[in-house]
């Protein structure tokens, strides 16, 4: 897969984790994190010169800790910390796509959906997947692009 | 003199973001209200003075779209400045909110982003009107 796209990818979401959760790269941690659990994933479909999905794939005490950074309170539910990853995964998205289709491209993204590793399961990569790690102090973050057509990116 | 906001999305999380962004952009506030979609948010400007309205674009019910439509056909709302608040990245979308006279800051923002975008809407003049009397001029540091 391209770099560039992955660069991208890789792009929007340190923006989005700097800008609204406070969480910083921590590229030097990568090796530690390598065996984390991931508990949840944020799931958000697109549509538009072209479909897929952006999963946002964070262990359980990773996304407690996004939560209450972009909240800045502690103490939360399991709906706050949910919707907290969801709408990373919104802003992700929202991010990357002009970078994969260009600025005036339009897209319709769904509304993020929070599922379980396991559900996961059933979706498969196509050729046009773009995959791309970010290692925080706080935890890993696993991202992938799925663009469900058969296109040249 | 303080700015009455009303924050519509359908995210709770992210209104709950965008409020903690406004109190620590140094823009006065007033009183904050809420919404979870375009019905909501229409009611909640005819129940209460509103000086900004922050809305979010896909939502439920009544996108933010269809509420500025619905804001700017209202002569009662014709001085509400209207802020977009979106993952919209899309040039040819962006323009056609501008055209319906709406500023535009893009998630994700910072504090300094929010609060500059607020004092473009206003106009950044020395009086302006407000739910509590003549805003004077105000130096925001940023």
């Amino acid at each position: 897969m391209n770099n560039k796209l992955e660069q991208e990818l890789f792009k929007a979401a340190t923006s989005t984790f700097e800008e609204f959760c406070f969480m910083f790269p921590a590229p030097e941690m990568e090796g530690e994190l390598e065996d984390i659990e991931f508990g949840k994933a944020a799931l958000v479909h697109f549509q538009g010169p072209f479909k897929g999905k952006l999963i946002v794939k964070a262990s359980e005490n990773l996304m407690t800790t996004i939560a209450e950074n972009m909240l800045g309170e502690d103490l939360l539910t399991e709906k706050q910390r949910n919707d907290a990853l969801g709408e990373v995964g919104n802003v992700i998205c929202g991010n990357v796509l002009p970078g994969l289709a260009g600025a005036k491209a339009v897209f319709n993204i769904d509304s993020p959906q929070i599922v379980t590793i396991e559900e996961l399961a059933d979706i498969q990569p196509t050729k046009n997947t773009i995959a791309v790690k970010l290692p925080l102090d706080e935890g890993l973050v696993d991202l992938k692009i799925i663009i469900d057509d058969d296109i040249e990116l | 003199m303080a700015l009455n906001i009303l924050v519509v999305d359908d995210s709770s999380v992210m209104r709950s973001i965008i409020i903690k962004t406004l109190k620590l952009s140094g823009v006065p506030l007033g009183e904050i209200y809420q919404a979870g979609n375009g019905v909501e948010g229409l009611k909640m400007l005819n129940e209460n003075w509103v000086d900004i309205a922050l809305v979010d674009i896909n939502m439920p019910q009544m996108n933010g779209e269809q509420m500025i439509d619905k804001i700017r056909e209202n002569p009662e709302l014709e001085d509400l400045k209207i802020i977009v608040v979106s993952t919209e990245s899309s040039e040819t979308r962006i323009e056609n909110l501008i055209e319906k006279g709406a500023n535009f800051i893009h998630k994700p923002f910072t504090p300094e982003s929010l609060g500059q975008t607020i004092i473009n809407a206003i106009g950044g003049i020395d009086e302006q009107q407000t739910g509590t009397g003549t805003f004077q001029s105000c130096d925001f540091d940023f």
